[in-house]
This record gives structure tokens, sequence and C-alpha cells, in this order.
């Protein structure tokens, strides 16, 4: 679609001509004439200016159409001149997704192009969590004096949308050996069980755990007895309750979207290292039943999928119908009714943005009956594209400083997760230091912690 | 062509890394001043740079080099003091209060030099104007990137620099006040200052009668349709019986608007017409002259108009009646708002003003008590007026001076507010209009005094501003300040100075080629006028047809 328009910029040059001459003629003075002449000049210039006509190709590349929450995607668009004149004004005005800030450059431009030359220009988005189309681009043409104008809009040729996931089908598997035993069948052969300490031969001892060189050097008997090496049982739960999730200062994935992500890298992690894992939501829209294997997984992903699209059809009906508050009708609490579903040994990895005393009441509830619990965070006041902070911004972030001490106060492992810093170490560390906790619970004869 | 929101990470880094408390305030300013340097495009730095050395340049030829650096220097710091008192925060506007003292004084300063000048004769009566335009050239230059130009920050700054003018007047009066003599005469003074004011205004028979009357018609109607808006009366009134009173408001409005058109029709009639009419020697219309020109009895019946004293006391008190009204709506929506903070912002640049105005005042006592201002009075002012002026002491006397000097400063100001109320400057790259027409102004003065070549080149040099700071005001609206733009703005300057030399150039050969000394009284010129003149209307319309 291409639209033609002259533009009046000399208007102001005609009004100087006709006082020119009015003031030529009041005060007797020919020469305002050749004012006026100078002034008709430029109107005359613009005037006889030709209609740009330009044969441009547009392109537009991006450097990673499959993104994670917090990580950029680069727009490269290319404009190539394929006519036989110079295109003196070429403006380009790129659409990107309404909801995704750009972070760097921005996504227009204005450039001169020879014939055969192609000019580029980039410019870099942050998404949130989603799947998201690039709107048709305009080029605006102009003549050299910048009088006539013609304006184009369609879509360019290369990509034309991309997805930043959290499903787990889009987490990148690394190679990585199981280290202990646990419920989850591999490929391995062997025992590997690893060697703890030899006692006192017990009647009904397994006749190959006896210490045969032992007894063979001193006579008498011996067992052997190996590190029990057990996964533990690791059930994360969503915060996925309204009016808790925050927009980050500088746009880009919300809070809800971090949490989901960090709990879809948590069960992926924990599944690697052998531990039965369970998914569900704060709200109790969402179990998985803790387990292993490849089902586990699949269900895992399906939970978190779902929470995703009901936050967004939520977000959007509350935004017309007003804040909707979830009420627990039985008169218990989220912490109660996780607690009911939960068995003796399993722990709780609790996703959560940290932003209201609701999810320092819920980890003290599980911790007061005596439940492992880690919390993980994102820090919305960190990241990529966060601006200068404002007065309530900073004192958020004090209270939820605050939160983050009152955990520890409460025994409760917390990962503080800089969204500067890749959440997957910080969270490998977590579900090995609760796996090691599962692992010491059963050599002390089970119990909670 | 639409835009995304845009997340500026440099600006985040830079917040983030912002120290708090008092550190912090140095560190806006420099990302305030860094921000302020990246918002221009480069066809707005050069368009800024050919304003300030076209002035400068025109300026020499036509006052002096000194006195045209001084005023392009003036109108820079007076831009500055202004952004300043325009800010929203009160103790920025507290500062612009402390600057613009000292600003005023650069902004007279000029002024004062060139009428020296004509007093000995070193330079002619146009050099006041030429002054007065490299003023505006340079204050237009300082405000070409400003945001809030066009915005409301020109009338606020102006607002503040009569507030800083209250503040140093309020340091004259203290020094004043405890003034036996002063006291007595300011009394006699102000009644003749009065009845002179009620002539000026109310009886106004003399040479200025069409002129006052234009002004004052001019003003009442533009204040009265302003205060109507701004009052929007229908509240007062239940939702079924606002149609009535919304038809006689509108009705009022239109009125309104007949009234100004009507009022720059005479001004514009009081001014040409002695210049085109041979039966009219004096330079102003007056009524008399009036009822000669005009036809009877439209003629009788304007010149009866123009000196009604009773409709002019009526157009004085609906202007009065307009003002004081739209007064107390504002007061009621500043209680409203905020009355502490209001309190504040309207306080802190006059505190501003009169504690520099302290320290300035007794500087320049001795300069101002040697200048003698009751014999510069003699002759142009009442007596009392001349004898309270010997009665008032040095300090306040040189207050008055800086106080003057803040509503020279503030008349800059509500000027480029009145071009852009009466649209002679378009609504948006204004400061390239206007740094354009002042260049326009300096052309026809090099025209006036005989130095036509120069004339056209500097004419030329005003397009050339014009269209390159049009150009660039317009794509970085279009575009955004951060988007990459310099390749193509450097192809359009590269044509915009080709056709200013082609057409300089051409018009240069044209004058030259048909050179002659004739007065365009002549067949053959007043030919040539109406020629150029029809030639204008069509391209108007050929323009204006899309």
């Amino acid at each position: 679609m291409t639209s033609r328009a002259r533009q009046a910029r000399w208007h102001g040059a005609l009004v100087v001509a006709l006082a020119a001459c009015l003031l030529a003629l009041v005060s007797g003075v020919p020469a305002l004439f050749f004012l006026a002449v100078v002034a008709l000049g430029f109107v005359l210039v613009g005037q006889v200016s030709a209609t740009p006509t330009a044969d441009l190709r547009l392109e537009r590349r991006l450097d990673d159409a499959r993104v994670r929450p917090g990580q950029s995607v680069t727009v490269t668009l290319s404009v190539t001149n394929e006519g036989d004149e110079v295109a003196s004004d070429v403006r380009v005005v790129d659409e990107p997704p309404s909801s995704v800030p750009v972070t760097e450059g921005e996504p227009a431009f204005a450039t001169s192009i020879r014939p055969g030359e192609t000019v580029s220009h980039e410019y870099e988005l942050t998404p949130p969590r989603g799947e998201f189309a690039f709107g048709p681009t305009s080029v605006r043409l102009r003549s050299v004096p910048a009088t006539t104008v013609e304006t184009g809009r369609g879509a360019p040729e290369g990509e034309t949308g991309f997805v930043c996931e959290t499903l787990l089908e889009s987490i990148p598997v690394h190679e990585q050996t199981i280290q202990f035993v646990g419920p989850t069948p591999t490929d391995d052969g062997g025992s590997g069980v690893e060697f703890f300490a030899t006692r006192e031969y017990r009647r009904g001892d397994p006749i190959n755990r006896i210490d045969w060189h032992r007894f063979a050097r001193t006579g008498a008997l011996a067992t052997v007895e190996y590190r029990e090496e057990r996964a533990a049982t690791i059930v994360f739960v969503v915060d996925d309750r309204d009016d808790v999730h925050r927009e980050p200062p500088g746009g880009g994935p919300d809070s809800f979207d971090l949490t989901l992500y960090a709990a879809s890298r948590g069960v992926v992690a924990s599944l690697e290292d052998g531990n039965r894992t369970g998914v569900t939501m704060l709200s109790g829209e969402e179990w998985v039943e803790p387990g292993g294997g490849s089902d586990v997984r699949r269900r895992a992903e399906d939970a978190i999928e779902s929470a995703g699209s009901r936050e967004t059809t939520d977000s959007s009906a509350t935004e017309s119908a007003g804040t909707n508050h979830r009420v627990w009708t039985d008169g218990g609490t989220p912490a109660l009714d996780l607690e009911r579903r939960l068995s003796d040994r399993a722990q709780v990895v609790f996703c959560t943005p940290l932003s209201d005393e609701g999810a320092v009441t819920f980890v003290e509830t599980l911790r007061r009956r005596g439940r492992a619990v880690t919390v993980v965070s994102p820090d919305m006041t960190t990241g990529v594209a966060a601006p200068s902070l404002s007065s309530g911004a900073r004192i958020d972030r004090l209270r939820r400083a605050n939160r983050i001490d009152e955990f520890r106060g409460l025994g409760a492992a917390v990962v503080d997760w800089n969204l500067e810093e890749p959440l997957s170490v910080d969270l490998r560390r977590a579900i090995r230091r609760l796996s090691r906790r599962g692992r010491s619970r059963r050599r002390r004869g089970g119990g909670r912690p | 062509m639409t835009r995304s929101s845009r997340v500026d990470r440099r600006a985040a880094s830079s917040g983030e890394r912002a120290p708090g408390g008092v550190r912090r305030l140095p560190a806006r300013v420099l990302a305030s001043i860094r921000a302020a340097l990246e918002r221009p495009t480069a066809s707005e730095v050069v368009a800024i740079g050919l304003t300030l050395s076209i002035g400068v340049t025109i300026g020499t030829v036509l006052v002096g080099a000194p006195i045209a650096v001084l005023a392009s220097v003036a109108g820079l710091a007076a831009a500055g003091a202004i952004v300043l008192l325009a800010s929203d925060r009160v103790i920025v506007r507290g500062v612009g209060g402390v600057i613009a003292v000292p600003v005023s004084l650069l902004v007279l300063a000029p002024t004062v030099l060139v009428a020296d000048l004509v007093r000995v004769g070193g330079v002619g009566r146009y050099a006041g104007v030429t002054v007065w335009a490299l003023l505006v050239a340079a204050f237009a230059a300082g405000l070409f990137v400003w945001t809030r130009l066009g915005d409301g920050g020109v009338r606020r700054g102006a607002t503040g620099a009569v507030l800083a003018a209250v503040g140093v007047i309020g340091v004259a009066l203290v020094r004043l006040v405890p003034e036996s003599a002063a006291r007595e005469r300011a009394g006699v003074a102000a009644a003749d200052a009065a009845g002179w004011l009620w002539n000026a205004v109310v009886v106004a028979d003399g040479s200025w009668a069409l002129v006052s009357f234009a002004v004052l018609l001019f003003a009442a109607a533009v204040g009265l349709r302003t205060s109507l808006k701004y009052l929007a009366l229908e509240r007062f009134l239940p939702p079924d019986r606002r149609a009535n009173l919304s038809a006689v408001l509108d009705g009022v409005e239109r009125g309104c608007d007949v009234a100004v058109r009507l009022a720059v029709v005479l001004g514009l009639a009081a001014v040409v017409v002695p210049a085109l009419a041979a039966q009219v020697e004096s330079t102003l219309l007056t009524p008399d002259e009036l009822r000669a020109v005009v036809p009877a009895p439209l003629g009788g019946g304007l010149a009866v108009l123009v000196t009604a004293s009773s409709l002019r006391l009526a157009l004085c008190l609906g202007l009065g009646l307009a003002v004081g009204l739209a007064g107390l709506e504002w007061l009621r929506q500043a209680l409203r708002r905020d009355a502490a903070r209001v309190f504040a912002t309207l306080v802190a640049p006059a505190l501003g003003g009169g504690v520099v105005a302290v320290a300035l005042a007794w500087a320049l006592a001795e300069p101002v008590l040697a200048a003698d201002p009751a014999a510069a009075l003699e002759g142009v002012a009442p007596a009392s007026v001349v004898a309270l002026a010997g009665a008032v002491p040095p300090f306040a006397l040189a207050a008055g001076v800086l106080a003057v000097g803040l509503f020279s400063l503030a008349s800059i100001s509500i000027a480029v507010v009145g071009l852009r109320v009466v649209r002679i400057v378009p609504q948006q790259a204004i400061g390239a209009a206007l740094a354009a027409g002042t260049i326009l102004v300096l052309a026809a003065g090099l025209a006036v005094v005989g130095r036509v070549e120069l004339a056209i080149a500097t004419a030329a040099g005003a397009f050339v501003v014009w269209d390159v700071g049009e150009y660039g005001d317009g794509i970085r609206r279009e575009l955004g300040t951060g988007a990459t733009t310099v390749r193509a703005e450097f192809v359009h300057l590269g044509g915009s100075l080709l056709s200013g030399v082609v057409i300089a150039g051409g018009t240069i050969v044209l004058y030259r080629w048909a050179t002659v000394d004739a007065s365009v009284t002549e067949p053959a010129y007043a030919a040539l006028a109406v020629v150029a003149g029809l030639l204008a209307v069509v391209l108007v319309a050929w323009a204006l047809r899309g």
C-alpha cells in the first residue's frame, strides 16, 4: 500500500514574499523586492522537486527466533536499493510487537542509499513469555527538498515473529550422568554403591556383603556397609496468586514468567538428579504427583503450560473485572492444603516473587510442621533492562530483603535469583542440597529435619 | 508511522549508579546535560550554528562586533534562564531566579549600548531593532531543541521571570520604605502615573488613539476567550441546562474571534495607511485622519468608536474581570492540588531573584548614581516621577534597573508566546521559525541600509536555517531521538545549502542586472511589485491545493 503526498514546507516563505512586496511598497525600498525573489526561489525549488521513486527491498533477520525470558533478540533490518536512482531520504519504521519493549537502539532509522547498496540497522528487544509477530514495516521516501513524500507499508522479507518460551521442551538438557542411585532407571550397569564402613557380621547379612579379605586375614566375619544413596522427593510450588506478580521496571518478562521458568528449570535439574519430582501451583490448580521419568516430565510441562495460559487469561479478565482473589472455601490455607497432599519426606521448592507477606506465612506454616523448604525468587529490581528505580521499587526491594532474612531465620534455604546471572547454577546447587538433605535423613532413619 | 516503547539502557545504568542523598543532584544535572546534548539531530546542530554565525556576522555589519557578540551571548543566556525558570522543580526554579538577575543585565546591556550609539550618531535607529533581532535569534537558537518549546514552557519561564522581578522589586521597596522623602513623593508620582495611564488608555484621543484601541480590544478579546475556556462555566449548571449556556458561550467566543481580527486590522491600518495615503501626514493614523480617509458615515462612526471613553472603560473592566476570575479559578485549583507546593513554586524565583538582587544592587549603586536617572527622565516622565527618581536611594534605583532587566527578559518570552498565539510561528519547529524570522529581519535591515547583496545572502541563509532546522525537528519527531539519521540529514543539508547558494547567486545576478536607483512609485516597479505579489498568491493557491 503506497500513498503520495506533498508537504507544505514553504507556505511561510510565500507569506514572507508577500510581506516583503508590501513592505517594499510601503517603505519605498525597492531592494526589499529581492528578498521576495529569494523566498519565491525556495518555494519553486520545493514545488518542482520530483516525486521520489526507488525500488527498495526490505529484509528482517533475527539472531534467534526462540529465546528464553531475559534473553534479548537482535533484529536486523536491511534495505537494498535495487533501482537506478539514489534514494536520498529513506525512513524505515519497523513495528515490533506492542508488548515487547525495545531495550537497545531504535526500531526506526533514516538513511540515503545509492543504487545497488544495502544499508542495515540493528535494534534489540527483550520479550516476555509468549509468541510474538512483527507488524508491517513503514517505508517513507522523500525528495531532497523534503516536499514530496511517498509512504508504503508492508511485510519485509525474512523473519516475521519469534517465541519466548519457558516450557520444558524448549530447555536444552545437558549431557549428565546420574551420580547416585535413585529410582530413575538408567542405561548404565553395575551397582553404583559407594563404600561406607564395615561392621561386625550379624546373622542374616547377605553373603555377598561379607568382607572375605578380612576373614582370610583375621578369621573374623565382617559385613561391608555401603552408602545408601536414595533420591529425595521434591515438589515445586509455583506462586500463582493474583496481585503478587510484578512487571520489571524496564520491561521484559514479568515475575510470573520468571517463577514458571525457574520451576521448569528446577524440574529438569531435579529429574536429572534422579529425584522424585512433582509440580503444583499455590492455588492448587495443578498437581503433578512426584515421580520420575519422561512421563512426569511431560505432565510437569503440561501443568506449567496450563498455568501460564491461565494466568494470561486471568490477567486480561482482571483488567476488565477488577482484582480476582482466590478464596479457600473450606477455611484452609494453601500451606495446609499442600501439607495434606505431600508425603512425609517430600521437600518443597517454592518459586515466588516474594512481593507480599503471604509467601512468608506459607513458608512459616510449612516449616512449623517440619517441612524442608527452599525458596527460589527472582529479584525483579535486577536484570538487563532495569532503569533507575523509583522510591516505591526501592522500598519493595528492602521489604523483599527482609522477607529473605525471615526465611533464613525459619531455616528455609533461599535462592535469590539475580536476573543478570544464569539461574541454572544456583538452582542446581539448591537441588543438590535438597538431595543430600534427603539422603542424610534416610541415614538417620527418617523423620523430618 | 508508529513507534514501539523503548527502554533506555544507558539512562538506566546511569540512574542505578547514581549515588544517594545530596550527591545525587550533580549526577542528575550531568545526566540532564548529557541527555540534552544527545537530543538534537545533526541538522538542528547545523541550524543552531548557522543562526549564531549569521547573526554575529550581520550584527557586526549593522552595529559592530562587540554589541553583536554581546547580544548573541545575552540571547543564549536568556534561553538558559528561561529553561530553568520553567522547571517544575522548586529548587531548579529558585536557581533560575538567581541566574535570571545577572542575565537580565546582560539582556539590557546591548540595548543600552546601542541607545548610546544612536544618541551620539554612531549607528542608525534601525540598530535597536537589529539588537533585539540578534537577541531573539540567539534566544531561539538556545531553545531549538527544548522539549517544552511550544508546550507552555516559554510562558511558564516568562512567569518565572516576572516573579523574579517581583522579588527584586520587594528588595527595592524594603530599602525605599524607610526613606520619608521618597514615601512622600511616591504618592504624588503614583497619582500622576495613574493619570497618565488613564489618559493613554481611556481618554486617548491623540495620535495613538487607534493603536491603543486596537491593543485594548485585542487584549480584552483574548483575555475573555481564554478565561471562558479556563473557567468552563458549564460545570456550574445541571447537565440538562448546559446546552443553552454552551450555545451562548460559543457565541461569545466567536465574537471574541471577530474582535481579535478587527483589532489586528485596525492596528495594521493605523501603521500602514499613513504610508499609502497621501492625505495622511502623521506617522500613525489619527481619528481625524480616519474620518478623512474612510468615506462617511463609516469613517465618522469608526472614529467615534475608537475614541469612546465609555467603550474603552468597558473593555478595561471586561479584561480586568476576565483576568480576576481566571486568577480566582487558578487559586481554587492550586489550593485543591497542593497549596504548599504551589506556594513554593511561586516564591522560589522571587526568593532567588531577591537574594541575588541584594548583592548586585550594592555593586550597581554607584554606577547607577553616576548615570543620574532623574536627569535621563527629565522631559520624558511627569515631574513628580522625576522628583521621585531624585529622592530614591541608589540601592533601590539599582534594584529597579534589575527589575526592568527582568521585565525585558520576560518580554522576549512573552513576544515568542504572542507570535505563537497569533500563529505567526508554526506549531512545530518553533525554534527554526523564530531563528529564520529574526534573520529575515536582519536581512530587511541590510536592504534598508543599502547592503542589498548581503541582504539577499542573509535572506537565503534564513531560509536555509528554516529548511535545515525544520527537517531536523521533523525527523526527530518522526523517528525518535535515538534513531540513526545522520546520513539522510547530511544529504538534505547538502541539497539545502546548494539551493541556498544557487538562489542567492541567481538573485544577486538579477539584482546586478536590474539595478537602478529608482523609486517604487515608478510605474515599472509598481507593476513589478504587483506581478511578484500575484505570483506569490498563485503559488500559495498551488501549494494549498494539496
